[in-house]
C-alpha cells in the first residue's frame, strides 16, 4: 500500500535524528529508543494527519519528546504502551561515553531537570526557535526562555559553561 | 566553553553515536493495534463506560452469543437538546448528554458506536441497541440474531433516520429505522462485508469489495455509485465526499461529488469539510471557509474535532499545557464557540463518541 511505503521511506529517514534527540534528552539508549519507537508506532495510527502536515518531522519530534516528558511523569512501567513483544534491548553508547573533549558537558547536561534539558537539546541541537520549542513542549514562549536561562546558569554552575558565555 | 561551542559539542557527540535500527515492522503492527483499539474504544467502551454501568460479560457458548438482557443499568436523564456533547479522555472519564461518567470500564463489548440526535447506538454481540436520552437502552432489534459480525451504523442529517447492519434469521440485512417513530422504513438484504458508509436523505450507501452502491430505503432501488478505487468518506445534504477515483456509477449523477480526505467529515448542510483544523473548507467554488473562534487553523496542528448530532462542530484543543484540552462546541457557519469544559487525555488521544473522524 502506498501509506506503508510512504511512512517507511519517513521512518528511514526520520529515525536516527529522532533518536539522537531523544537520547540526549533522556540519556538512555534503551529509553530513547522506547520513546521513538513508541511515537512511531503513534505515527503509522495518524499517518494521514501526520504526512499531511506542513513538516512532519516537526510534529513527530514532539511526539518523541512528549513521550519522554510524559514518561518522566509518569514512570514508562505504568505508561500505556504498545508492546506485543518485549524486545532485547539494544545496547547503544550513551553520548556521554564519547566525550572526551568536552569532559564536563554530558554529566552537567544529565543533572539539569528534564525540562530544561529538552530545552538545551532542542534549542542547540535542533536548533529551534524558543516559539518552535514553546510548540513542542506546550507552553509558553516566556516559559522556553525562563527554562533557557536556568538552564545555561546551571551548566555554568557545573564548569560545563564559561562564565558570561554569549546566550 | 560558551554557547556556540555548546551547539558544536552537542552536534559533534551526537553525530558520532550510532543509532540502533528501528524496528519499522513493530511500529507498523503496533501502529494498527493503536488504530483498532481507538475505533474500538471509542465506540463500545463509551457507550459502556460511560453508563457506568453493570455490563455483564457476554457468553459465547458453541458458536452462539447468549446476552444478558439488562446489560446496561438505567444512568438516569441525559439532555441532548444541544447535541450529544459526547466525548472522552481513554481511561479518565466520559462526557454525555451533559454529564460526566467515569471511564472504568472499557473494554467489554466489540462493536460500533453512532451518535443520533436519539443517543448512542451500539451494538451488543451484533444486535444493535440505542443508549437513549432517558438513559436507558432499548433494543433496536430484539428479534435478531446475536452475531459476532462488525456491522457498521450511519445516521442521516436529513431526517431522524438511522441505518444499521443486523442480522435477521441468518441473513444480513442493512436497515433504516425512523428513530422518532421507531418504525422500521425498508430492509435490504447485504452479504457480510458489507459497509455502511452513508445515510443521506435515506439512500444509504454499502461498500463491498466490488465498489460502492446505493441503496434507496424508500423505494428499494439500489444503484452502482462507484467502484472499487474509490472511498466515500461522507455524505450529507445531496453532496458526496470521496477519496481515490471519483464515482462514475449511474447514481452519481444525483449528487454534487467533492474530492477529499477519506477521514474528513462534511458539515450537515454539505456546504463544508472539517479536515483536522478549524477552518472548514468550502465544498462549492467561490464559497467561503468557516473560521471557528477556537482550536487551531492549520492542519497537523494538535487538535481534535467532530461534526456533533446538531450538525454543530465539537473540538478538543490544547489551550494550556499538553495533554490538557479545553473543549468547545462551535456553531456552523457562524464558527463562534461555547466551552465545555476541560479534559485531561493523559493515555490517548481525546475521542468524539460516536463521531470521530
Amino acid at each position: 500500500m502506498a501509506r506503508d511505503v510512504e511512512f517507511a521511506e519517513f521512518f528511514t529517514a526520520t529515525w536516527p535524528r529522532l533518536y539522537r534527540t531523544a537520547l540526549a534528552i533522556v540519556g538512555d539508549a534503551a529509553a530513547a529508543e522506547d520513546a521513538v519507537q513508541s511515537a512511531f508506532a503513534r505515527v503509522y495510527a495518524s499517518w494521514r494527519r501526520v504526512s499531511s502536515a506542513d513538516h512532519p518531522e516537526a510534529y513527530v519530534r514532539r511526539m518523541v519528546v512528549n513521550e519522554i516528558l510524559s514518561s518522566r511523569r509518569h514512570g514508562w512501567g505504568r505508561r500505556e504502551r504498545p508492546s506485543e513483544s518485549v524486545d532485547p534491548v539494544t545496547s547503544v553508547d550513551s553520548p556521554e561515553h564519547r566525550v572526551v573533549a568536552h569532559g564536563s558537558l554530558w554529566p552537567a547536561i544529565r543533572e539539569l531537570p528534564v525540562r530544561q534539558r529538552a530545552v538545551i537539546v532542542l534549542r542547540y541541537y535542533e536548533d529551534l526557535s524558543e516559539r518552535e520549542i514553546a510548540a513542542v513542549l506546550g507552553c509558553s514562549p516566556g516559559t522556553v526562555k525562563s527554562q533557557a536561562s536556568a538552564a545555561l546558569a546551571n551548566l555554568r554552575r557545573h564548569g560545563a559553561l564559561q562564565d558570561g558565555a554569549d546566550a | 566553553m560558551s554557547t556556540t561551542d555548546l551547539r558544536r559539542a552537542l552536534e559533534a557527540d551526537l553525530s558520532a553515536v550510532v543509532p540502533p535500527p528501528g524496528d519499522l515492522a513493530r511500529a507498523t503492527r503496533e501502529g494498527r493495534r493503536i488504530r483498532r483499539r481507538r475505533r474500538a474504544t471509542a465506540a463500545t467502551a463509551a457507550v459502556v463506560a460511560a453508563a457506568a454501568v453493570t455490563v455483564v460479560a457476554v457468553q459465547v457458548t458453541g458458536g452462539t452469543t447468549v446476552r444478558d438482557p439488562h446489560p446496561v443499568a438505567p444512568l438516569g436523564r441525559l439532555d441532548f437538546s444541544e447535541g450529544l456533547r459526547a466525548y472522552a479522555a481513554p481511561g479518565a472519564e466520559i462526557h454525555l448528554g451533559g454529564r460526566t461518567f467515569p471511564a472504568s470500564r472499557m473494554q467489554f463489548l466489540d462493536t460500533d458506536a453512532t451518535a443520533t440526535p436519539y443517543g448512542v447506538l451500539f451494538y451488543d454481540a451484533g444486535v444493535p441497541r440505542l443508549l437513549g436520552e432517558s438513559g436507558e437502552v432499548t433494543d433496536l432489534e430484539p428479534g435478531a440474531d446475536t452475531s459476532s459480525s462488525h456491522f457498521t451504523s450511519k445516521v442521516d442529517s436529513q431526517g431522524p433516520l438511522v441505518a444499521y447492519g443486523v442480522v435477521r434469521d441468518g441473513q444480513p440485512t442493512v436497515t433504516v429505522r425512523n428513530l422518532a417513530t421507531d418504525e422500521v422504513v425498508g430492509r435490504h438484504d447485504i452479504s457480510r462485508d458489507t459497509v455502511i458508509d452513508g445515510l443521506d436523505a435515506g439512500v444509504v450507501l454499502l461498500r463491498t469489495p466490488d465498489g460502492t452502491t446505493t441503496w434507496d430505503s424508500r423505494t428499494d432501488a439500489v444503484q452502482e455509485l462507484a467502484g472499487r478505487e474509490t472511498r466515500v468518506a461522507d455524505v450529507r445534504n445531496g453532496v458526496i465526499l470521496y477519496d481515490g477515483s471519483a464515482p462514475d456509477g449511474a447514481a452519481a449523477a444525483a449528487y454534487r461529488l467533492v474530492k477529499g480526505a477519506v477521514d474528513a467529515q462534511l458539515t450537515y448542510d454539505g456546504q463544508h469539510v472539517l479536515d483536522w483544523s478549524s477552518v472548514l473548507q468550502p465544498t462549492e467554488p467561490g464559497g467561503e471557509p468557516v473560521r471557528l473562534e477556537q482550536g487551531p487553523a492549520q492542519r497537523g496542528a494538535l487538535g481534535f474535532w467532530a461534526v456533533d448530532t446538531d450538525g454543530s462542530v465539537l473540538v478538543a484543543t490544547v489551550t494550556h499545557r499538553y495533554p490538557h484540552y479545553d473543549v468547545f462546541d462551535c456553531e456552523v457557519p457562524a464558527g463562534n464557540c461555547v466551552k465545555l469544559g476541560p479534559l485531561v487525555a493523559r493515555h490517548g488521544d481525546p475521542m468524539f463518541i460516536g463521531a470521530d473522524m
